[in-house]
Parts: structure tokens; C-alpha cells; sequence
């Protein structure tokens, strides 16, 4: 099975070619833009990694490493 | 007279040279802080001068001046109106050299209209230059209290007060013959409201102090301090005030008692000493009063009396100023029966009043009755304390005809000695006090500037850690975003573990990044210049609607793959305006750009252009998310964004409306935003045209 990769960064070009990036390594990766974000969209699901921008609108890393937690 | 003030004309002029002096160092300040449109430095040293002129009459009160003194007290009286007059001068014509033609013009009048001497000098002084001096430098403080919007209170109440200052200064001048001295002078002033005219001098010119010295920062707002500078209140500032004014009390009780004790001490002489001032002044008195005696006695003063005709009055008062002189009296006069002056030693008793009636004067009234009549003056409408003796005069019927009498001037210069030794003393604390006074305000001024300044560079300091800090987030961005697509595309491993459609998405990546960093690097760059003000403009007449037509054109794209309806409001077909149409093309893109960004799918946003007589007015509203107050003030702030902005949209630099403004303001207009939380924002900007036209 492939690792999931989580990334949460609010600048969408980085995302994108991060995303790029390690799937082309493969891995299964999913992007999320704020915290918030990820929360509502991929709720309960287990991540392997966590990629997370600290500083994010609204809420930062910190916060939301929290709150997955 | 007020009795308390009975006596004390030395200690009046002491205060009156006091707030002379207060007054010179409050100019002194103010011209050693650059301060004002007025030569406030020409008006401290009238105000030196007349501190001088002041003290130096109390001396002259106290001791016995010789004639060089009374030319040097004259000299000073004259350069501090001089002073008064270059105030005047250089506040009416701002320059050095015009209106240098008063001088001659004043010298010239006092040259034709003095014929009185020395004496009349000191009078004519008042009048011609004293009045008319005062007169223009309060016009002169008036006129700038016209071009000044916010000094003008202080400004207009330092003119009133100069008004009030040059009348009871110029006009309301020693006694003398001539109009206007025989009608209003100094002693009528004393007898009409009860208190001499030079304590309310005193009184004007503290006013005056004090009211240059409380505005003074103010005042230095408007030259060197960008943000008006006023002192917080201090209470040390009031507790040497306040014991500025328990030492003037403490200096006259003080001056008041050592009088007291003097003429104690006197007294205990008497007995044992022949030659001590009270036997002096004894002897003196009693050979006035023998004087009055023999004078009445004789014939040809009866002769004067009864028959009125000029050439026995002119006996009479040949005989009179015979007596006059053997008893060194000052003055005597030959009073009839009604009270009437017949005739009189005093050259100064002007014609009009020769048939003043004395009769309501206690000596006369004495006599009248058959006794001797005495009065004595502690220093009421004269600053010297005045002896009159009042002798009847009988015809052969022993019936009472008329009235002789004799004025003496005591001379108390031992006891005087005194008070002039203690106000010295009260004159060298209260100085002190008030040097001390003044170096502490200066102090205490210079303290909060440094604090204030220190502050305000803080914040700056701080301004600039946020920016650095900004700057290389906002330029490592793109950077990162562009190194990682490349990376990608150059590894063959990873290259061929990618569609063919997303190498393009990268490379579009690749480029729209190296835009944002281009566009930002600009940005900074218009941002630095605008600055330091070397931003160039190039104003030119056109219409700006053409302008505003490109602008719409080119972000019609965007608008259009957002589903935001573009609008212009524009009553005009075109409008002509004077304004550099590249800036004006950056601003509306500017704020248009942030109205499209902010704005969600379906909105609106509208440009309207409005104009009145002195602005075109440009109105950028949309239906966005709008920005609450607080973010309102820290708009126009570099790089600052709004939390919502931040998170709905990424691609901003946060110097956008920083350029506008800069744009805006160089163009002479103004830019302000209108905005509630969720109900959109609306930026608004002018730029002012005097000669708008329409087609």
C-alpha cells in the first residue's frame, strides 16, 4: 500500500509542485490550502506525514497540528 | 487709592518691571526656537529695556538721582519703544530694509512738538512713540494672526492685549500742560479708579507673557515640529509659579517691615541726635508753616486777593516764590475764599485749571475755618509722599479772604534706603526663581521630545524588522514554487513519472511565478520611490475616460473567467482633467484588481466618476467581502493585508494600495476606502482640476 502524504500550505503553486514531487515518487498525496480546509474535507482519515506551512490564514501550523492530532 | 497700595509705588514698579522681565525671557525662548512669522526676539528686548526703564524708577524713587541719571533713564525709556517699533516694522514688512522711514518721521515729530525740555521729552516719547509703536505692533500681530488657521486665538488675544498695552503705556502718560496730558494722565487715571496705571501695565504685560508662554508650543508647532508638540502638565511648572508669587508677597511684607522698623529706628535717634532726619524734617516743616504765616500776613498777597487784578497777583506771586525758595518748599499756591487757585508757583498747573476749585482738600477746609490746615500724601497720586500746609489769610476785619498754602515734598531717602536695599534683595531671588524657571520648562521640553522621538524611531525600527521579514517571505514564494517545478522537469526519474499535461501545468507555474516576482521586485521599487518623493510626474491635460476605457479592456479577461459584471457611471462623455495618465492607470488598476479579487463569483464591481468645481471624483465599489474598521486605518500601510484577504486571496503584495496612495497624493488628491465587514468596499479617490471642462 502506498504512504499518504498530507500537505497543508496556503500558497496553491508550491502545493501543486510538492504534490507533483512526491507523487512522482510515489506516494499518495493530498493537498490541502488551510487547516480548516483538510479538516472539513478528509475528516478521519490516517496520514502517514504531515507536510504543514506554518504560517497559514487564520490558524497557524501550530494550531492546526493540534487540532489533527 | 486703594490703601494698601498708599506708598508703594516702588514695590508697583518692581512688579511692573518683573512681568517686563518675564515677558523678555518667554521672547527669548520663543526666538531661540525659530519660532512664528514675528520678530518676537526685537519684542524681548523692548521688554528688557522697559525692565531696566522700570527698576531704574525705583531708584530714582528711593535715593536722590542726579541729571545724567534722569538723561539715562530717558535713553532707556526711548530704545525700548524704539525696540517696539522695529517689532512693529519687521513684523509688518517682513523684510530688513523697508519701512526703515519711521525713524526719521518719529525723531522729526518729537523734535517739532517737544518745547518743554528734558521733562517734556519723557512725555512726548509716550505719545509719538510709545502709542503709535504699540499700536502697529499690534496690528502687525494681528495681520499674522490672519494667515495663521490655528494660532489665531493666541495671536488675536496677544493684539488686544498689546491694544490695551499701548494705551495705558502711550496714552495715559504723566501729567503735563497740553492735550492730551492735561485731560487724561496718570493721575486722573489713579483718582478715577483707585489704583495707579503702572500695576495695570504690570498686569498686561505678565498677561501677555503668559499667553506667548503657554502657546509657545504651539507656536513651535507650526515651524519645526510636524505634529503639534504640547506639553503634558507638569506639576513642578506650577509649584515655581506659585512660589514665584509667595516671594513677590514675602519681598513686599518684607520691604514693608524694614520701612516700618527704619522709621522706628529714627525716631529712637531723634532725642539723642540734632542732625537726625526727624529734627531735619521737623525744622523743615516749621519753617514752612512760618512761611504760610509770614505770607499771609503781608499786604500784597490781601491786595491780590481782594482787588484780582494781574499785576498784584503778579506781586504776590514774586513774593511767593521768594518764600518759597527760603523754606524749600516745592509749590505754593494763593487760594481765595471759594477755594479757586488765584495763582500758583506750579508751572505745570495748566490754565484750564486755574480756577479748579481746591476746596474740597482737607488742608483747605482747615483753614478756611481759621486754623492751620495739614495734610499729608504717603506717596497717592506722586510717587513721592507730600506734605501740604494750609495757612487762612485775614483782611483788617479779621474775616477770612482767601488761603495760602505750601507743598512739600518729604524727603524720607533714609527709610526709602530701606525698601529700595529689600526690594534689590526680592529682585535678585525672584530672577533666580524664574531663570530656574525657565532652564527646567526648557529642559523638561527637550526631555519629552527625546522620549517622544524615541518612540516614534521604535516604531519605525519595528516597521522595518516587519518589512525585511515580509519582503523575503513574499520574494522566497515564487522562488520555491519556480525551484520545485524545475526540479521536477529536470530529473529524468521523476520526469517520466509525469503526465504531459502536468509539465505544462508546471511550466505555467514556472511562468506566472516569475511574473509575481517581477511584478513585486516593481513594486518595491515604486514603493522606495515614491518614498523618497523622486517618483517623476508628468501632468498633462486629457480625458481621462480614454484611461479608464484601457484599464476596463484589459481586465475584462480576468473579470470575465471570475463571472464578475464590469460597470462604469459616468455622466460625461469625456473629462478633460490635468493628471499624469500613467499614474492614474496604475491606481485604477490597482484598485480595481484588489475590487476583483475580493469579489465573489456573480459580483459586481463599478467605477463611478463623479466631478465638482474643485475635484474629479473616483468612486471604485464592489460587492465583496468588504474590510472591517480596524483594518480600514492599517490599510494604506505596506504590505499590510487584511486576515480575509489573506486567505481568499494569495497572489497579493500588499503594496498595491501603498503605490495608489503615493500616486494619488503626488497628483495633489486624496484616497480613502468605505467599507462595512460583508457588505463590500468602496475606494474613493480625487484628483483636483481647476479648470475641469466638459464636452
Amino acid at each position: 500500500m502506498k504512504k499518504r502524504i498530507l500537505i497543508i500550505d496556503d500558497e496553491v503553486d508550491i502545493l501543486m509542485t510538492t504534490k507533483l514531487a512526491l507523487e512522482s515518487h510515489g506516494y499518495e498525496v493530498d493537498t490541502a490550502e488551510t487547516g480548516e480546509d483538510w479538516i472539513s474535507k478528509f475528516d478521519k482519515q490516517v496520514v502517514d506525514l504531515l507536510l504543514l506551512d506554518l504560517r497559514l490564514p487564520n490558524k497557524n501550523g501550530f494550531q492546526v497540528a493540534r487540532e489533527i492530532k | 487709592m486703594l490703601k494698601f497700595l498708599q506708598g508703594q509705588y516702588d514695590y508697583i514698579y518692581f512688579f511692573y518691571g518683573l512681568s517686563f522681565l518675564y515677558l523678555f525671557i518667554v521672547c527669548f525662548t520663543l526666538e531661540k526656537e525659530k519660532l512664528g512669522k514675528l520678530p518676537w526676539f526685537s519684542l524681548g528686548l523692548f521688554a528688557l529695556l522697559h525692565t531696566f526703564n522700570e527698576w531704574m524708577e525705583i531708584y530714582a524713587i528711593n535715593t536722590e538721582v542726579g541729571r545724567i541719571f534722569s538723561i539715562a533713564h530717558l535713553g532707556v525709556l526711548a530704545g525700548s519703544y524704539l525696540f517696539l517699533l522695529e517689532f512693529a516694522r519687521k513684523g509688518i514688512w517682513r523684510t530688513k530694509s523697508k519701512g526703515w522711514w519711521m525713524y526719521p518721521v518719529v525723531f522729526l515729530l518729537i523734535l517739532f512738538t517737544n518745547k518743554q525740555g528734558i521733562n517734556g521729552l519723557a512725555i512726548s516719547l509716550r505719545y509719538l512713540l510709545g502709542l503709535p509703536a504699540g499700536l502697529l505692533a499690534a496690528f502687525s500681530i494681528y495681520r499674522v494672526s490672519n494667515e495663521e488657521t490655528r494660532d489665531r486665538k493666541v495671536l488675536l488675544v496677544l493684539s488686544i492685549l498689546m491694544v490695551f498695552y499701548s494705551f495705558t503705556s502711550g496714552l495715559i502718560a504723566p501729567k503735563s500742560e497740553f492735550f492730551p496730558g492735561n485731560w487724561i494722565n496718570s493721575e486722573s487715571f489713579n483718582y478715577t479708579f483707585g489704583f495707579p496705571v503702572q500695576l495695570l501695565r504690570g498686569l498686561i504685560a505678565l498677561f501677555l507673557a503668559v499667553t506667548l508662554w503657554y502657546y509657545s508650543p504651539n507656536l513651535a508647532g507650526s515651524e519645526y515640529n510636524p505634529h503639534k508638540y504640547r506639553l503634558p502638565f507638569k506639576p513642578t511648572k506650577w509649584i515655581i509659579m506659585f512660589s514665584l508669587v509667595v516671594l513677590i508677597g514675602i519681598g513686599w511684607v518684607f520691604t514693608n517691615y524694614l520701612d516700618y522698623y527704619a522709621g522706628i529706628q529714627i525716631i529712637k535717634n531723634t532725642k539723642a541726635n540734632r542732625n537726625s532726619p526727624l529734627n531735619k524734617l521737623i525744622g523743615e516743616l516749621t519753617r514752612i508753616e512760618q512761611s504760610a504765616y509770614l505770607l499771609s500776613r503781608f499786604s500784597a498777597v490781601k491786595t491780590a486777593l481782594i482787588s484780582s487784578k494781574t499785576e498784584d497777583i503778579d506781586k504776590a506771586l514774586v513774593l511767593m516764590n521768594k518764600y518759597r525758595d527760603r523754606c524749600s518748599a516745592f509749590d505754593a499756591l494763593l487760594l481765595d475764599a471759594r477755594g479757586r487757585v488765584v495763582t500758583s508757583t506750579d508751572w505745570s498747573l495748566p490754565e484750564s485749571k486755574a480756577n479748579k476749585s481746591y476746596s474740597n482738600l482737607a488742608y483747605f477746609k482747615d483753614a478756611i475755618k481759621g486754623q492751620t490746615g495739614y495734610y499729608f500724601v504717603p506717596g497717592d497720586t506722586y510717587n513721592e509722599r507730600v506734605y501740604y500746609v494750609g495757612f487762612p489769610i485775614k483782611d483788617e476785619e479779621e474775616k477770612i479772604i482767601g488761603v495760602i498754602a505750601f507743598k512739600k515734598i518729604i524727603s524720607v531717602k533714609p527709610i526709602m534706603k530701606y525698601r529700595l536695599i529689600s526690594i534689590i534683595i526680592t529682585m535678585f531671588v525672584c530672577i533666580i526663581t524664574m531663570v530656574f524657571f525657565v532652564v527646567l520648562r526648557r529642559k523638561e521640553n527637550l526631555i519629552e521630545y527625546i522620549e517622544d522621538a524615541h518612540a516614534r524611531l521604535k516604531t519605525v525600527d519595528q516597521m522595518k524588522t516587519d518589512f525585511i521579514s515580509i519582503v523575503s517571505h513574499e520574494l522566497r514564494t515564487p522562488l520555491t514554487a519556480i525551484k520545485n517545478a524545475v526540479s521536477i522537469l529536470i530529473k529524468k526519474e521523476l520526469n517520466n513519472n509525469i503526465s504531459e499535461e502536468n509539465k505544462k501545468d508546471l511550466l505555467e507555474i514556472i511562468l506566472k511565478n516569475t511574473n509575481r516576482q517581477t511584478r513585486m521586485v516593481n513594486d518595491l521599487l515604486d514603493v522606495s520611490k515614491i518614498e523618497a518623493g523622486v517618483i517623476n510626474v508628468a501632468m498633462e491635460n486629457s480625458n481621462v475616460l480614454d484611461i479608464v476605457k484601457e484599464v476596463f479592456s484589459s481586465l475584462e479577461p480576468v473579470a470575465r473567467e471570475k463571472e464578475i459584471q464590469l460597470k462604469i457611471i459616468c455622466q460625461k462623455e469625456s473629462l478633460i482633467l490635468e493628471h499624469d495618465p500613467e499614474h492614474l492607470r496604475r491606481i485604477l488598476t490597482n484598485l480595481m484588481v484588489n475590487a476583483i479579487n475580493f469579489t465573489p463569483k456573480n459580483g459586481q464591481v463599478c467605477l463611478k466618476i463623479e466631478s465638482n468645481q474643485d475635484n474629479a471624483i473616483f468612486n471604485v465599489s464592489d460587492t465583496g467581502i468588504g474590510i472591517c474598521a480596524e483594518d480600514q486605518e492599517k490599510l494604506f500601510n505596506k504590505f499590510y493585508r487584511a486576515a480575509e484577504a489573506k486567505t481568499r486571496y494569495k497572489a497579493g503584495t500588499g503594496l498595491g494600495l501603498v503605490i495608489a496612495k503615493g500616486l494619488v497624493e503626488i497628483q495633489g488628491g486624496k484616497i480613502w476606502v468605505e467599507s462595512a465587514l460583508g457588505k463590500g468596499s468602496c475606494f474613493i479617490f480625487t484628483i483636483p482640476n481647476k479648470k475641469i471642462s466638459y464636452t
